[in-house]
């Protein structure tokens, strides 16, 4: 229970703080789903802006409202700064909130919060988990139409239904990685579930409405970058042509803020060069996007913060925490403060009258995660337990300081293995490798758009695509990400799964079975050689005649579910079944990987014979001696030979 | 070929030979070894160590197959069919005999101190062996220090010799016989057929009723004896009489199991082809492409290497391979040298078992990977013990000015590799890893034990223990024949068909065990319960943890 609670905090505070957006229904042809949601925790008040397409009539939010660990009570909602309705807190129900044009603000949103009412009580509720209320499945409704941009500061709205990097059929490397830094751009800029895509020139591109755009990615015939914004399509679209390294900032500058400065339909300076990578192993909270951290109130309140490995530069295997802040004096009451890592206690201590608050906290590698999440816990009770209305004092606060809190850790890979390793293990570049398999043009290099997006959307940082090679990723020592991978790929790489016919462990706990001749594709996290490779392939038997674009099943599972619901080191696609995620130790040791190990015998050869070896010198020098002996005691008993004196 | 035709004196004692050092150094070829008994009691004190700290923690009965061997102790005489029988032929049963005294007592039983009593004493009755030995090697004190420190500092091995596992017992009997064996050969005196038989072959057959492993030593102590013996003038023919008389007790104790084979199951082989016996199990592995070793020696050699690494050390493996060299340089195949490799006899047979597919061990070199049965390598530590002793021995007599500095690096060395392990023993040591899966398989089966414990006011239990982690009793506490289990013997199958007349309480899964390798391994009342309507109405669910369920019949109910 307590895991899922902060688990459902701790997502939801992410989403709102960091934007990780949570799955939204399916927008109809005048509602537009969006990915913001909104979560608060006790009776604080809590508000997040919703974006209104330029041009259009909002006139209805929906969304679902639910309540947890609720025992009475109510939920204020407030549109616009005003009380909209309050309605009685139950674990879940439907919302529908009319707006009006009235309720959009200056900058272009409307602002929606929510805060729970207690029942009238006079005890304290210390030791139970603080109610959560949440709002979620936000969709606008609205009339009318999308106001066309006109510049391109205006042309990336703050909430998209769909984007399409567009490049032409037969794109150069150099144009392929700007497509693909632009989809990472654009995957940073907007959350899931909005769909990002690389789609090929030819491909027909779906009408999804409002907050459609088209970003086309033209190899241009100078090494100026132009920018420019038109319709193509009957979508707003910006195109950026130009060639070398320019391409490529242009593209990444679509993740920046510095795109509100293109106040024109056309604009020459769009760029955004790579980021300086030497990022610090120490950071404080405020670094890691938490501006305040509040803990206030009779009973118990928490504050989550999340804490991504990959924040720090690459991976760590440990980490000391300092927190520092103040609080209030506490008197005639008892407060507690805890301290949690991925759910498990790892600091405590009482607060008193000194107003000054720090504690030191350790993680070992054994506790660490891809994405920690710390929770800060207080609880405190009045020594009269008179709490709410009836309450003879404040209540306590304590105020931790982030930018004097830090986060120090140590560089590492730690316990963690499989994807759970990435994306941390980048180190914020990303050598990517398409080798072309399918007949549908850039088929392959889709596939890994769809699985970059995924992994930029739980990076902390915005990736730096480099398309490298497949040969070049293979024998290279770089980390990075392989699609289209064929049997030799993973062989030379080492990959736990190689891409050939396979079995999986066939024992009566397994509910699923899978023939030896399917044709399977295969997401696989290989650690080789010291480095980490994301592998993407497909097998099929050599009597297929044409393969079955299994990877294709694969990707869209993980653009789904999201980077974070891949667990083990293994995702499977088939023909029959829903992808599946596997350990490799489900699959019956493949012929070739077992063949590899019979060469280590030559090592307890290599020892046999060095034993061997010293014992043939030992026996013969013994021998030698023993001669010698014979040969001096044969001559002392002929008398002819020197005697032991000599 | 180098022959010693008489046992070689030890070596040199130091100058100060009024030393307690040189005291204890003493001459080791009689049958009095000097430390003897202090050892005994330090090694005793150490493993008492261990056993308090397990057993307040809980962590001895972790093993499932540690609480099994309690149970098919006590169940010998507790039980609704008592008798030798109850010894079964899954495992060999002198581990059980020496428990079953102890485990009549419920708090011996429950808490598993009966386990922690025999194992220490077993690790008591190793490290004197080992000091016997290689005080009749001639090996100096620091050298004979090394070996107990190999020995004893290994938490791998302490922590087995606080639970019911039968490694303890296993490397005291192969410490015994390797003891026995050489101080038959190092003997000044030419000992008697009898006092071989008496002080190495008794100890040999105790091992071939311990675990298969003991049974290659016995035939390669064997090969010692009769090598030794003509090495001193022994004809071949005599020499074969001295083999006689060591392999005797060992072909009585093997007779007796094919005898009770025969006797309890009308076939001498059950043991090898019975449907619990080992071979059933790994044939599941095998049918499924899991026994990835056979046929692999590369594999099994990795498998076995990585296994001794994590259970043995680093530090110990390197200290081996040292005087694995120096102990060939110096001593050839001497009889010193012969008797040193008996100890690998047992780790010869596990790579053997391994590549012919006799043997699972799973760990991280595997394939797949995991962590099972690596605890087998532990018999391989006296090896490994004796070897990093010889090493330092020569290097010590060739340069005794690095005694000290010797002892201090090998102490520092051991103490960092005990730190290094002892900060996640779960990461770093497989035997640990197992223990600790298997305590987190256990976990919810045993609550539910722990609750029929405090709860049982009577009236007979119906509950198959056979499945996958249903070996349960020690952690249940309650009298055995107070259960109807497939040990109970017929009236098991009369409980099933009618367990209204015979149990209020029925203990068993609420859906078919599938985590099973073996057909064995199914629930049999579950299978007869589980989905009898009249069943259900007559008894009601009194306690439900994930797919396991306590029913009590209900009241009025005969």
């Amino acid at each position: 229970m307590r895991a899922t609670l902060i688990v459902a905090v701790v997502a939801t505070c992410l989403s709102t703080s960091l934007g990780v957006m949570l799955p939204v229904p399916a927008a109809s042809a005048d509602e537009m789903g969006l990915p913001q949601a909104l979560g608060t925790q006790g009776t604080a008040p809590n508000t997040i802006s919703l974006p209104v397409p330029a041009g259009v009539v909002p006139t209805a939010i929906r969304a679902r409202l639910s309540v947890e660990g609720a025992r009475g009570g109510s939920v204020r909602v407030v549109v616009a700064g005003r009380t909209r309705v309050v309605v009685a807190a139950r674990p879940s129900q439907p919302l529908s909130l009319p707006v009006s044009r009235a309720d959009v603000g200056p900058n272009g949103t409307i602002s929606v919060g929510t805060q729970y009412v207690e029942p009238r009580a006079t005890g304290c509720r210390v030791g139970e988990d603080p109610v959560l209320t949440r709002l979620s499945g936000i969709t606008l409704a609205f009339d009318g139409t999308e106001r066309t941009p006109t510049s391109v500061a205006g042309f990336l709205p703050a909430t998209a239904s769909r984007v399409d990097v567009v490049v032409p059929d037969d794109a150069s490397p150099a144009v392929l990685e700007a497509g693909l830094t632009a989809v990472v751009a654009l995957s940073d800029r907007y959350p899931a579930p909005t769909p990002v895509l690389l789609t090929p020139e030819s491909s027909r591109v779906p009408d999804t409405g409002a907050g459609q755009r088209i970003i086309r990615i033209d190899p241009g015939p100078g090494s100026e970058v132009i920018s420019t914004i038109a319709t193509w399509r009957d979508v707003p679209t910006l195109t950026i042509a130009g060639s070398g390294p320019g391409l490529v900032d242009a593209a990444r500058a679509l993740d920046s803020d510095a795109l509100a400065l293109g106040d024109a339909p056309s604009v020459t300076t769009l760029g955004l060069s790579q980021p300086d990578r030497d990022v610090d192993t120490r950071l404080s909270l405020a670094e890691l996007g938490n501006e305040t951290l509040r803990l206030s109130g009779w009973g118990r309140s928490s504050a989550y913060v999340g804490i991504p490995q990959d924040s720090f530069g690459g991976p760590v295997d440990s980490l000391e925490l300092d927190l520092v802040g103040v609080h209030t004096a506490v008197r005639d009451a008892h407060a507690q403060v805890e301290v949690f890592l991925n759910d498990r206690l790892v600091g405590s201590t009482v607060l008193d009258e000194e107003a000054d608050f720090s504690i030191h906290v350790e993680a070992p590698a054994s506790m660490m995660r891809a994405e920690n999440a710390l929770e800060v816990t207080l609880t405190a009770a009045p020594d009269d337990g008179r709490c709410g209305t009836t309450a003879t004092q404040a209540p306590v606060l304590l105020d931790i300081d982030p930018a004097r809190s830090f986060v120090a850790t140590t560089r590492g890979t730690g316990h963690l293995s499989g994807f759970d390793r990435f994306p941390q293990v980048f180190g914020g570049e990303v050598a990517v490798a398409v080798r072309p398999t399918s007949t549908q043009p850039l088929a392959d290099a889709q596939d890994a758009a769809v699985l970059l997006a995924a992994l930029q959307r739980v990076a902390s940082h915005l990736l730096t695509i480099r398309l490298v090679s497949p040969d070049e990723l293979i024998t290279g020592t770089d980390s990075g990400l392989l699609v289209g991978a064929t049997y030799d790929d993973s062989a030379a790489l080492r990959a736990p799964l190689r891409l050939s016919g396979m079995r999986l462990v066939d024992l009566a706990e397994e509910t699923f079975s899978f023939a030896a001749d399917s044709p399977y594709a295969a997401l696989e996290a290989v650690h080789e050689g010291g480095r980490d490779v994301l592998l993407l392939g497909e097998w099929y038997p050599e009597a297929t005649l044409s393969r079955a674009d299994l990877t294709d099943r694969a990707v869209q599972s993980v653009a789904s579910t999201g980077w974070r619901d891949l667990h083990a080191d293994l995702l499977i696609a088939t023909q029959d079944r829903e992808p599946f995620r596997l350990s490799t130790d489900s699959v019956i040791p493949q012929a070739d990987r077992l063949d590899e190990q019979r060469s280590l015998i030559w090592w307890f050869g290599i020892g046999t014979g060095l034993v061997l070896l010293v014992l043939l010198l030992q026996l013969g020098l013994a021998s030698h001696r023993n001669r010698a002996i014979r040969d001096l005691v044969r001559a002392q008993e002929s008398g002819d030979g020197p005697g032991l004196d000599d | 070929m180098t022959l010693q035709t008489s046992a070689p004196p030890a070596d040199p004692a130091p100058a100060s030979t009024t030393s307690y050092a040189a005291r204890m150094q003493g001459d080791p070829t009689g049958r009095r070894v000097r430390g003897s008994l202090p050892v005994f009691a330090f090694a005793v004190l150490v493993g008492t160590a261990a056993s308090v700290h397990t057993v307040r923690s809980g962590t001895n009965l972790d093993y499932g197959d540690a609480m099994a061997h309690l149970t098919i102790a006590r169940r010998v005489i507790d039980n609704k069919a008592p008798g030798l029988a109850q010894l079964g032929t899954v495992w060999l049963p002198l581990p059980h005999l020496l428990l079953m005294p102890l485990v009549q007592d419920m708090w011996l039983f429950r808490t598993g101190v009966a386990g922690c009593i025999v194992s220490t004493l077993c690790l008591g009755a190793s490290a004197t062996a080992l000091w016997r030995t290689t005080a009749r090697l001639g090996l100096g004190m620091l050298a004979r220090l090394v070996a107990l420190l190999v020995l004893v500092a290994n938490p791998s091995l302490l922590y087995v010799s606080t639970t019911a596992l039968t490694e303890p017992v296993l490397i005291a009997t192969m410490l015994g016989t390797i003891a026995g064996v050489a101080g038959w050969c190092r003997s000044r005196r030419q000992l008697s057929g009898g006092e071989l038989a008496v002080f190495a072959g008794i100890p040999a057959a105790a091992g071939v009723l311990t675990r298969y492993e003991a049974w290659p030593l016995v035939i390669s102590a064997l090969v010692v004896v009769i090598v030794a013996s003509h090495r001193r003038g022994c004809s071949w023919r005599r020499s074969g009489l001295y083999g006689l008389a060591f392999a005797a007790p060992s072909m009585l104790a093997a007779s007796w199991w094919l005898a009770y084979n025969t006797a309890v199951y009308g076939t001498p082989v059950e043991f090898l082809t019975g449907q619990y016996s080992a071979a059933a199990f790994t044939q599941v592995y095998l049918d499924n492409g899991l026994l990835a070793t056979k046929g692999n020696p590369g594999l099994s050699f990795a498998v076995l290497g990585w296994a001794l690494l994590e259970t043995a050390g680093l530090v110990a493996l390197v200290a081996a391979g040292v005087g694995l060299l120096l102990m060939t340089w110096h001593w050839g195949l001497e009889d010193r040298a012969l008797i040193v490799w008996m100890a690998a006899s047992s780790s010869a047979f596990l790579l053997f078992s391994l590549t012919t597919g006799q043997h699972i061990m799973v760990n991280d070199k595997s394939l797949p990977t995991g962590a099972y049965n690596n605890r087998y390598v532990l018999s391989a530590i006296p090896w490994l013990a004796l070897l990093a002793a010889v090493g330092v021995h020569h290097v010590v007599r060739r340069a005794p000015q690095v005694r000290m500095l010797l002892a201090a690096a090998l102490l520092v060395a051991v103490t960092a590799q005990n730190v290094w392990w002892l900060q996640a023993p779960t990461a770093h040591m497989t035997v640990i890893e197992e223990a600790h899966d298997q305590h987190v398989a256990y976990t919810r089966i045993k609550a539910a034990a722990t609750w029929l414990h405090t709860h049982y006011d009577g009236g007979g239990i119906l509950m198959d223990q056979t499945p996958d982690k249903s070996s349960l009793a020690p952690v249940l506490g309650i009298r055995i024949d107070e259960f109807f289990t497939r040990a109970s013997g017929p009236v098991f199958q009369e409980a099933i068909e009618d367990p209204y007349a015979h149990a209020r309480w029925v203990f068993m899964h609420r859906r078919q065990v599938t985590s099973s390798a073996t057909e064995t391994g199914r629930d049999l009342v579950t299978r007869a319960l589980a989905k009898d309507p009249q069943f259900h109405a007559r008894y009601r669910l009194v306690y439900a943890i994930a797919d396991i369920g306590i029913y009590r019949r209900l009241e009025g109910t005969p």
